[in-house]
């Protein structure tokens, strides 16, 4: 049960048509631009801006003008294959770091090596890890790069297990986040694991024995069946209401950002969408995505999940999430600032104007319901109103179906919303806690600057007494109140949501199962 | 072509942010933009070759600029350094 990450061999080969050959390579990269970005984007909320800066590191080296036209220059004086000639320029620009003998420009080199492996892998037809698998593995390696843990098949792999890496580093965190048993950093006597070893990965303890004795092997089959049998049942139960043993029900939705993340929450058994993060369409382009392109990813996600609710959140790019193609202003404050619909307003016919039409086109199809994101007040919420109800207009002159009164809610993320949602309750019909944000704005802690991260967790008390809050006024009107931030998922704070009258939680796939099994138990 | 040195003080001289953000602001002028230290001229709208010169802090480059917004650019890039790469 052990495969290891295959090395990298690249053959120069001479090509008939070098031109077909320079569009395939550049699909390439933008093939792996868009998987970085979406890696960052699956990352965002669990890391500060600080580190996040490393995936626009690997985007830059991939938009790098040298690095592109030295290797298109190679293919077409060579009529030789694309993934020579950037292996080609890579190496070079590789090595003339390297003699710089600077730790910090070596480390760049790194960067260089992994960006460059992932497009050269995709140009040779190989999934990023090269892995064809048809049975269940434990892969064993030196190191997996994150954009490769990206595209681990979680059907195949029981587990991971590196040579190189920390606890803290970015793999782990997405390892959990995909629900991958893994172990980083055992150090080099991993490579005394032989393919076809089998291998005994216990990633609660951190341990792994290899080609275990009878008495070991037993003791562990039967701890990891009762583990299994307990993961399997909730899964197979995962499909059922979350219904407490006194009978309250709580919704318990996926956070999605890409199809692959829609169709993780069909398997896992979400009832539906609490968060539909438009971001992934406008982030790492170098151009507007056109009314067209935003309906056909949209359709992709939304494809996943037939009848289900989905609660699609408007544009929240601006702030750390910038896009190139349209002017931002350097703000003081980008949290605070010109982000979100404060920025889709600002641009309105490029940015705003043509996703709200995709979205309405979407609408007679399927069951979507639109949050608004950075709303602060009664204003924000009516113009947003004011513009669906034109371009619904707009669309039925040109005699499309668009589904009559779509629900409508906001985000409580600024604290003025969630103090006064008097001010909001008769004009939405639910209301979406994002905790991350809002936790910030309260605690006037930048939740992208680590040296105030520990102000963050001591908003919890007081996003409790807003949820009250909130969840008192707009029981009173009949309508409904979410948590789709981070918090959601903490199971600590479950039973308090469900005593608070929180009718629905929104979290990642991976967690759902084992939620829904834990609410069942609760009185 | 016009051209012009300038003192990077940025404290760690030309690293990955620094050189990043050199070669984006070069990479919005129509002009051919070039960087020269230790006898090296590479492409300056190309962050990997700017760090491929291992400018260290307090290092002197030229700056060159080819093309119809030369002057302009030259001025920005210079200025853009200077400031220590703040616009």
């Amino acid at each position: 049960m052990i495969e290891n990450a295959a090395p990298l061999i690249v053959h120069k080969k001479v090509v008939e048509n070098p031109d077909l050959e320079i569009e395939t390579f550049k699909k390439a990269l933008v093939a792996i631009k868009v998987q970085i970005a979406g890696v960052k984007e699956k990352m965002a909320e669990r890391l500060s801006a600080n580190e996040l800066e490393i995936y626009d590191a690997h985007i830059s080296i991939l938009e790098d003008p040298e690095l592109i036209d030295k290797s298109i220059e190679i293919i077409a004086a060579e009529h030789t294959n694309a993934d020579f000639a950037l292996h080609a320029v890579a190496k070079e620009f590789m090595e003339l770091l390297e003699q710089l003998h600077d730790e910090y420009l070596s480390a760049r080199a790194k960067d260089i090596d992994e960006v460059s492996t992932a497009v050269i892998r995709h140009l040779q037809g190989k999934s990023d890890l090269h892995l064809n698998l048809s049975k269940p593995v434990i892969i064993i390696a030196d190191k997996i790069s994150t954009h490769q843990i990206s595209t681990i098949d979680t059907q195949f792999v029981l587990g991971v297990v590196t040579a190189q890496g920390g606890a803290t580093d970015h793999s782990s965190i997405l390892y959990n986040a995909m629900g991958i048993p893994a172990i980083v950093g055992l150090g080099d006597r991993l490579f005394s694991v032989l393919k076809n070893d089998t291998v005994l990965l216990d990633a609660e303890v951190g341990k792994i024995e290899v080609n275990p004795d009878n008495e070991i092997f037993k003791a562990f089959q039967k701890r990891y069946e009762i583990y299994r049998l307990e993961e399997e049942e909730n899964l197979e139960n995962s499909h059922l209401p979350a219904r407490t043993l006194s009978g309250k029900q709580l919704k318990v939705y996926a956070n999605i950002g890409d199809a692959k993340d829609a169709k993780d929450a069909q398997l896992k058994g979400a009832d539906g969408v609490g968060l539909l993060r438009t971001e992934f369409c406008f982030l790492e382009r170098t151009s507007l995505p056109t009314e067209e392109e935003q309906y056909e990813m949209y359709k992709a996600m939304l494809d996943e999940l037939p009848d289900k609710e989905i609660v699609v959140r408007l544009m929240d790019i601006g702030s750390d999430k910038k896009v190139s193609y349209i002017e931002m202003e350097e703000e003081e404050n980008p949290a605070m600032g010109i982000r979100a619909l404060r920025l889709g307003f600002k641009h309105y016919d490029a940015l705003l104007k043509p996703q709200i039409r995709a979205l309405l086109r979407l609408s007679a199809s399927y069951d979507l319901q639109f949050l608004l994101p950075m709303i602060a007040t009664p204003q924000d919420l009516q113009a947003v109103k004011n513009v669906i109800q034109k371009e619904t207009s707009e669309l039925e002159s040109d005699g499309i179906e668009i589904k009559k009164s779509i629900p409508l809610g906001i985000m409580v993320e600024i604290p003025n919303v969630a103090l006064l949602p008097e001010l909001f309750v008769d004009d939405v019909d639910f209301f979406s806690f994002g905790t991350n944000d809002l936790a910030q704005y309260m605690m006037a802690a930048d939740r992208t600057n680590t040296s105030v991260s520990e102000y963050l967790p001591e908003a919890v008390p007081g996003i409790l007494k807003l949820l009250e809050n909130v969840v008192r006024v707009a029981h009173a009107k009949g309508k409904w109140v979410g948590i789709c931030g981070g918090l959601a998922a903490d199971i600590n704070l479950t039973e308090t949501f469900i005593n608070i009258g929180v009718d629905e939680l929104s979290m990642p796939a991976s967690v759902i199962p084992k939620m829904k099994a834990f609410i069942r138990k609760l009185e | 072509m016009v051209k012009n040195t300038v003192t990077v003080t940025d404290e760690i001289g030309f690293h990955a942010r620094t050189a990043s953000l050199f070669a984006k602001k070069a990479g919005s002028f129509a002009s051919t933009v070039q960087v020269t230290y230790n006898d090296k001229t590479i492409n300056g709208k190309s962050m990997l070759a700017i760090m491929t010169l291992g400018v260290k802090s307090n290092a002197t480059v030229e700056v060159s600029a080819d093309g119809e917004d030369e002057s302009e650019a030259l001025q920005a890039l210079i200025e853009f350094v200077q400031n220590n790469f703040n616009s």
